[in-house]
């Protein structure tokens, strides 16, 4: 349908609804309106290739309608040297299992009188149709960000003897600094003279620092997981940190190879999920957790009269099974544990969900420029 | 005196003209079905001013009367689902008419100036009861002469005629 204007788009869209075949998806392709920002698909599926799923994979309860999969988790064993006499200690085996559940991700209900869609030169429907697959991405990432930082926060509690330890600038300076297994100050955060929510510049050593903390516990750091903010940084990095032919590469086509210090790395625009200041490093997939696609995206869509109605959604599942398995580094000096002793949290965690994606242009409040009136 | 089962809140009308709505628990917990005070279908939740959902009612203090308006719990208790969001939502009749039964009822209690559930059409609020060995929020009986309380339905269906479980109708009108 290339090539047909988005009014016609629209008229059809229209049209197509009033008949049965026309509820099955329409697709329209049109360009002619201006974006309000940049989307992109989900960060956690390049972190958790999804796995699909079906019903008979899964399992039900008793006591409601919902499902699980069950995983199994890798068991324990051991070799130990021995004399010509002796024997080995006995294991019995058992394994570990542990629950993925299932819930929905939608996009919001669309509705639209029939004669009121007439209104509009871009193919509105299609625009929100194909915004919703990413909107729908971004919530997956929101969730995955609270799963995997609920994960850093329950082994960094488990390590500091069970209690939430207040992890700031000043706590590192003080007399019993908090051991630092899962979550990391940054090298410029840690000596800070205050506790503030300011990003300072992500270094080497940083990166370094954090890969030891899964390179050291027999596991290995695969990937990171950056801002687009903070993977700016890595463009200050200087010819000490670079080496003359990198410094000469990125000053004149920035950094451009898939891996950092050997490392894979995924950057994210989406700052509000993943906000800036925050990086996290994962394992392999296998070693980390699973998520499943029940179902994919399905596409709903009806009229009634003129009322024009549609909706997205699918249902998935995501566990972090091994929490060991992600770590993370923190580049701004102030606490962003559940104490949030420097009442700045907020600044650290996803947006809620009601605030995610807000609108970057200022037309409906008329700031455009040259300012044109019609009358 | 009702007993809690697996399912305690089901729609005996079309629940498709009621706005379901998902809101995050203030305290997550709740949602695990291991919880002491676990939330179980039928209870009643009112919104917070950060729009989460907390139970209207002090459930540590039987006989505690909700002060505020509430919605009912449309979510067994230890759904997956539920466990399984970050944000750990569970859905509340929010908008619009509808019946359904219920076990999460006191029909003896009284509650401040109540009365205990005896007739169709009586005025029904919230308040904290003790079923077996804990407390819920639930519902208890009014009567017109019952100022200041919040009424969230009338009876439709006695207990004694419905199989143990009172049937009642609430949402939009009140």
């Amino acid at each position: 349908m290339a090539g047909v204007s988005p009014r016609v788009l629209n008229d059809l869209f229209n049209s197509k609804l009033s008949t049965a075949e026309g509820k099955e998806k329409i697709a329209q392709y049109g360009g002619s309106y201006i974006r309000d920002r940049l989307r992109e698909v989900s960060f956690v599926r390049k972190v958790l290739p999804p796995e699909q799923v079906t019903r008979t994979d899964c399992q039900r309860s008793v006591n409601h309608d919902t499902l699980v999969k069950i995983v199994d988790i890798e068991p324990q064993s051991r070799a130990m040297a021995i004399t010509f006499r002796g024997q080995p200690t006995a294991r019995f085996i058992r394994g570990e299992k542990a629950e993925v559940g299932f819930f929905t991700i939608s996009s919001e209900i669309f509705q639209k009188t029939e004669q009121e869609l007439l209104a509009y030169e871009m193919p509105i429907t299609k625009v929100i149709e194909e915004n919703s697959v990413k909107d729908i991405q971004e919530i997956e990432d929101r969730e995955f960000l609270l799963h995997i930082e609920a994960a850093v926060q329950a082994l960094q509690t488990e390590a500091n003897g069970g209690t939430v330890t207040t992890l700031n600038a000043t706590a590192l300076g003080g007399g019993t600094p908090p051991v630092e297994f899962s979550v990391r100050k940054g090298e410029l955060a840690r000596v800070a003279a205050t506790d503030d929510a300011t990003v300072r510049p992500l270094q080497r050593v940083d990166v370094v620092q954090l890969f030891k903390m899964l390179d050291g516990n027999r596991l290995r750091a695969e990937r990171l997981l950056m801002t687009e903010v903070d993977y700016d940084d890595i463009l200050q990095w200087t010819v000490e940190d670079n080496g003359d032919r990198i410094q000469s590469e990125t000053t004149v086509d920035g950094y451009k190879y898939n891996t950092l210090l050997g490392r894979a790395y995924i950057r994210t625009i989406k700052t509000d999920i993943l906000r800036p200041g925050n990086v996290y490093v994962f394992t392999k997939p296998e070693f980390f957790g699973k998520f499943y696609i029940l179902n994919n995206t399905k596409f709903y869509i009806d009229k009634i009269a003129n009322m024009i109605t549609f909706q997205a959604w699918e249902d998935i599942g995501m566990g972090v099974l091994n929490i060991a398995a992600v770590r993370k580094l923190e580049l701004y000096s102030a606490d962003a544990t559940a104490n949030d002793t420097d009442t700045l949290l907020s600044n650290f965690i996803p947006s809620a969900e009601d605030d995610l994606g807000a609108v970057n242009n200022r037309v409906e409040a008329g700031l455009k420029f040259p300012q044109i009136t019609q009358f | 005196m009702s007993t809690v089962q697996r399912v305690n809140f089901e729609p005996v009308r079309d629940v498709l003209p009621v706005q379901r709505a998902d809101f995050p628990l203030a305290d997550g917990s709740l949602a695990d079905p291991l919880n002491a005070v676990a939330l179980v279908d039928g209870e009643w939740m009112s919104v917070d001013s950060a729009y989460k959902i907390v139970r209207v009612t002090d459930v540590t203090t039987p006989g505690n009367e909700a002060a505020a308006r509430s919605y009912p719990l449309w979510a067994e208790r230890g759904r997956y689902d539920v466990q399984a969001m970050g944000d750990r939502k569970m859905p509340v009749l929010w908008l619009g008419a509808w019946e359904f039964n219920t076990r999460i009822f006191d029909a003896a209690a009284a509650i401040g100036t109540g009365a205990a559930i005896t007739a169709v059409d009586q005025p029904l609020k919230i308040a904290t009861i003790t079923i077996g060995s804990r407390n819920y929020t639930g519902i208890v009986g009014s009567d017109t002469t019952d100022a200041g309380a919040i009424i969230v339905g009338y009876v439709t269906r006695l207990p004694a005629a419905n199989g143990g479980k009172l049937r009642l109708r609430g949402g939009t009108g009140y």
